[in-house]
């Protein structure tokens, strides 16, 4: 009996000892950030500073995977335990506004902060005329190219149509050494992001100019034609494609094994660790349509944080050139605000084609299942590069599919 | 029964799709990065990095991830054998009304599958506010386990013989007494079986650890090789060390007790 | 008996009934009432059987269905068939034998999202050690893409699951091989029987029983079966290799569809249930 007495004390020990949370407070205030990704020095840098000018506070941030976002949002969601602050993609703004988790900034911005933002960096965290989320870091997807190989291949000048692209894919390609291109077939929301600028290039976009659904346009259908026969005609991508997220693609051109990739401002310095000096970024070629993606990852406070002021206070600390150059100089971040610090990031080649076309770029559209409508998308191009249908039969069915799933498929 | 010939052969290959993933684990898992991404691969390194090791200790929170699969797995093992132990007691020596009932019911949950279950254990977690402890996971790795160790110790109660019972009986000991005095310690060799197969199934549990924990410092090591997986770039070396340090207790216990697992399993299994 | 003893044996049921009736009962309720709803980002709103009836005109669906067929009655053959051929293969009591059990022991006790994590590694095709081993013995002469086509990914998923499935199975059979009388296969032998024949007539119906038992466990062991296929295809390319428990999981923690999620479940669970009832009546009726 004893014995028993004993177990169960232990069984209620460990679960007290595992069950009970964060320890009290002690007159400081936590406030809990959770980020996407790495754990970046950048975030580090901002923790001090924020730390040492409010000395009763503590910053607790949680890393969360890029890929489980959205899961653990939504258990969060679920479960109540929000955090004050939360870094979000920008596909997720429609859908979270609309389920009213987010606390709306305008009230907390004020005019000449808000016109320290570069406008269509700002606007992607606004829905619906409200501004939900800053931006925490803003990258651009251009092509890059290796241009030794591009000179090898008879093209002095660089690709001016989508056309000459391929063409120049084509040339490039010696497998099993080298292959044309890559992009990140493995991971649908990758598949979107790397070649939209592409897909805008042959006059196709997710909705028409109705705001509906328009996925399965003869502009998407060309479009998705095209990029299928680079690689069941041409064989200019690598075989394993279809299992390459778009990271590996970049290492892929850094090893010397592609020519060219969808990527942004890290390139050419992850090639250079590899010694290729060689990876340019090219314009964005002409087509029906030109326009450069612009991917904003943004910062939000959550409608249940109880300390909103001072969660904004944050935000305002970010928003300053230094501690902006802090992140954009560690992971290749494009500026976001208009006055930019001193610093020889902003000056590297890639940034500078980026400032050069601030007129091309554009966001993706904002609709509260946007993750659902990139997925399909994504999921149609990888049924055309597996060969398991035409770029015609994939797109019409998923039309259908999301037509039939959608709670409101057309703009909102 | 086998040609004679034959036999070396096939037992040779038997082996290599036995022992063939645990080189491939091992030896990448002291390899560099370099050497993860050769074309074709190479089993063992040629320059072992044993530094990995400690490497995967500082990179992630593996000791947290450590730690709390331990709690979860003890804590379930107990409260699975705590419950299941009389409730097996009673299917093997009374006879009541529900009985068959009873082990009917036993014999359905047991063929659940965890994703059956997946989404109502979720609210329910959630609607009890025990999202992101260890609660949450102790509870309900003990419901999935229950059915199968009330199962295994049934046939354990059911095979002390009746003699020594009666002749208790007409010593005066009553039932309970029966129980803790005679029928556990006879079949301490069935309960601690029975624990380690509760201990390796909640140590190995994901798919309830996936949705109820998303707080990273609380997550079980099984979730620590996920992470791995599911970053952007995949650090296989580091990954493999993980596997290594997160399977080692397991394998342990199991060689520990290798005898009598065997011989719990096979009459396990002729039981039905 | 007295009325006492009923008394009793409630009371040492009831932390297990009422573990069993609230984490497993009370789900399948909750799951049939979600599946009555409609759920999304905007709420939940009750919609009786319309998920059901969209399931039904679902392309989806039946490609997911069909690849569960085909997932589990593969699943079954290999680890029933592997499982007899191994037994048969490790019994007797050799040193080599032994090593390998220990193995097969080992196999087992690792946890399944090791497994499953390691076989995606060795099933790449550009860097994994399964090509590098065909390609040494010339088996194949170019990599093969094994995780970009959905019947091979499919089939890298079964050969994985079968390396963690294997030690049971065999065990199983191992433990039956051994009830065989020794006199039979004497007796067979003095009637002329050859290997094949002795096998067929001694062997198997003396295991009959067991495999049984293994079968209608493999079957359910296989339909449930989610991480190989969670983990090593994804389901895709794009939504090919699907089986019913990774899309009930997609639909209800990717998209958060919770109403079609359940209403799947709800169809997962009546399969189940139809085979748990066919065991009980194939090898339960006689012993309680």
């Amino acid at each position: 009996m004893r014995r028993w007495r004993s177990v169960i004390a232990m069984v209620f020990a460990a679960c007290a000892f595992g069950c009970t949370g964060e320890s009290a407070d002690d007159g400081t205030t936590v406030l809990r950030i959770a980020l996407m990704g790495p754990e970046l020095e950048a975030y580090k840098s901002w923790k001090r500073t924020f730390e040492t000018e409010h000395p009763n506070v503590r910053i607790e941030t949680q890393f969360i995977a890029y890929d489980q976002g959205p899961t653990v949002y939504n258990a969060m969601i679920e479960g109540d335990n929000l955090p004050d602050l939360g870094f979000l993609f920008m596909g997720l703004i429609a859908e979270y506004a609309e389920r009213n988790v987010l606390e709306s900034l305008d009230v907390h911005m004020s005019p000449e902060e808000r016109d320290a933002w570069v406008p269509i960096a700002l606007s992607a965290g606004a829905y619906r005329g409200t501004t939900y989320a800053v931006p925490i870091v803003g990258g651009n997807r251009t092509l890059y190219v290796r241009e030794d190989w591009m000179k090898e291949a008879g093209f002095q000048e660089p690709p001016n149509t989508w056309e000459q692209v391929r063409d120049l894919a084509r040339k490039m390609n010696q497998p099993p050494e080298r292959y044309g291109m890559c992009i990140g077939a493995g991971r649908q929301k990758h598949l979107m992001q790397e070649q939209i600028s592409m897909m805008w290039g042959f006059g196709a976009d997710f909705f028409d100019e109705d705001g509906r659904l328009a996925i399965n346009s003869s502009e998407a259908v060309d479009y998705v034609s095209f990029l299928g026969a680079m690689h069941t005609v041409d064989h200019a991508m690598p075989p394993g494609i279809l299992t390459l997220n778009a990271n590996e693609c970049y290492a892929e051109m850094a090893a010397g094994k592609v020519g060219m990739v969808f990527s942004s401002v890290w390139q050419p310095r992850m090639c250079e660790d590899a010694g290729i000096k060689d990876c340019i970024p090219l314009d964005i070629p002409g087509g029906k349509n030109r326009k450069m993606l612009m991917i904003v990852d943004l910062l939000s406070i959550f409608k249940t944080s109880k300390h909103k002021d001072l969660a904004y206070d944050f935000i305002r600390m970010t928003q300053r050139p230094e501690n902006r150059v802090l992140i954009d100089a560690e992971v290749g971040g494009v500026p976001v605000t208009r006055v930019v610090a001193d610093h020889p990031h902003y000056e590297i080649p890639s940034i500078r084609v980026f400032q050069a076309h601030r007129d091309l770029l554009k966001l993706t559209p904002k609709h509260p299942e946007w993750t659902r409508i990139q997925d399909g998308w994504g999921e149609a191009i990888q049924m055309v590069l597996s060969g398991g249908g035409t770029a015609r039969e994939a797109l019409d069915g998923i039309q259908a599919r999301l037509l039939r799933e959608l709670e409101d498929p057309s703009l909102p | 029964m086998i040609a004679r010939g034959l036999r070396p052969i096939l037992t040779a290959m038997v082996a290599l799709f036995v022992f063939f993933p645990f080189i491939v684990v091992f030896g990448t898992s002291i390899k560099t990065m370099g050497e993860v991404f050769q074309s074709p691969a190479t089993l063992i390194p040629h320059a072992p990095v044993w530094m990995n090791y400690v490497d995967v200790f500082l990179r992630i929170p593996l000791l947290y991830h450590l730690k709390n699969s331990l709690v979860i797995a003890v804590a379930t093992t107990v409260l699975n054998i705590v419950v299941a132990a009389p409730a097996a007691y009673a299917m093997a020596r009374f006879r009541f009304v529900g009985r068959s009932v009873f082990g009917l019911g036993v014999l359905v949950t047991q063929m659940f599958s965890p994703v059956i279950v997946l989404i109502p254990l979720f609210r329910l977690m959630k609607a009890l506010g025990l999202l992101d402890t260890y609660t949450s996971l102790v509870l309900v790795d003990t419901a999935i386990t229950l059915p199968f160790s009330i199962w295994m110790l049934t046939g354990f109660f059911k095979a002390i013989p009746r003699e020594l019972e009666e002749a208790a009986m007409i010593d005066g000991l009553s039932r309970t007494g029966m129980l803790f005095r005679i029928a556990l310690p006879l079949t301490a060799p069935g309960l601690v079986t029975t624990g380690i197969f509760v201990f390796v199934t909640a140590w190995n549990e994901f798919i309830f650890a996936l949705v109820l924990i998303s707080n990273r410092k609380m997550q079980p090591v099984t979730m620590a090789l996920y992470a791995w997986e599911k970053n952007n770039v995949v650090e296989w070396n580091y990954l493999m060390a993980t596997a290594v340090v997160a399977t080692l207790p397991t394998v342990l216990l199991f060689s520990l007790v290798r005898q009598r697992l065997t011989a719990g399993l096979m009459s396990g299994a002729v039981k039905g | 008996m007295p009325v006492k003893e009923d008394r009793l044996a409630y009371i040492y049921l009831a932390p297990a009934a009422v573990w069993l009736i609230l984490f497993m009962g009370y789900p399948i309720l909750d799951v049939v009432k979600t599946s009555l709803y409609h759920t999304s980002y905007k709420g939940e709103r009750f919609v009786g059987l319309e998920n059901f009836v969209h399931l039904a005109t679902d392309d989806l669906l039946h490609l997911v269905l069909k690849n569960t067929a085909i997932w589990t009655l593969c699943g079954v053959v290999l680890n029933v068939g592997f499982g007899l051929g191994v037994g048969l293969l490790l019994n007797k009591k050799t040193r080599v034998n032994e090593v390998l059990r220990t193995g097969l022991i080992l196999a087992w006790s690792t946890p399944l999202v090791v497994a499953a994590i390691t076989w995606k590694w060795m099933l790449n095709g550009e860097y994994g050690q399964l090509n590098s081993l065909l390609l040494s013995v010339h088996l194949i002469e170019e990599p093969v893409q094994w995780l970009t086509g959905a019947n091979t990914a499919f089939a890298g998923g079964m050969v994985a699951r079968l390396w963690t499935a294997l030690p049971f199975t065999t065990f199983a059979f191992l433990s039956a091989l051994q009830t065989v009388p020794d006199e039979l296969y004497e007796a067979s032998v003095i009637d002329g029987a050859s290997n094949w024949q002795q096998f067929r007539h001694v062997t198997l119906p003396t295991i009959r029983p067991v495999t049984l038992a293994v079968l209608l466990i493999s079957v359910i062991w296989s339909f449930n079966s989610f991480i190989f296929v969670y983990v090593i295809t994804g389901g895709g390319p794009a939504n090919q290799t699907q089986i019913l428990v990774t899309e009930i999981f997609r639909r209800a923690f990717g998209y958060f569809n919770f109403g079609e999620a359940s209403a799947l479940t709800l169809l997962a669970f009546g399969v189940l249930l139809v085979v748990s009832l066919l065991q009980w009546r194939f090898l339960y009726r006689r012993e309680i």
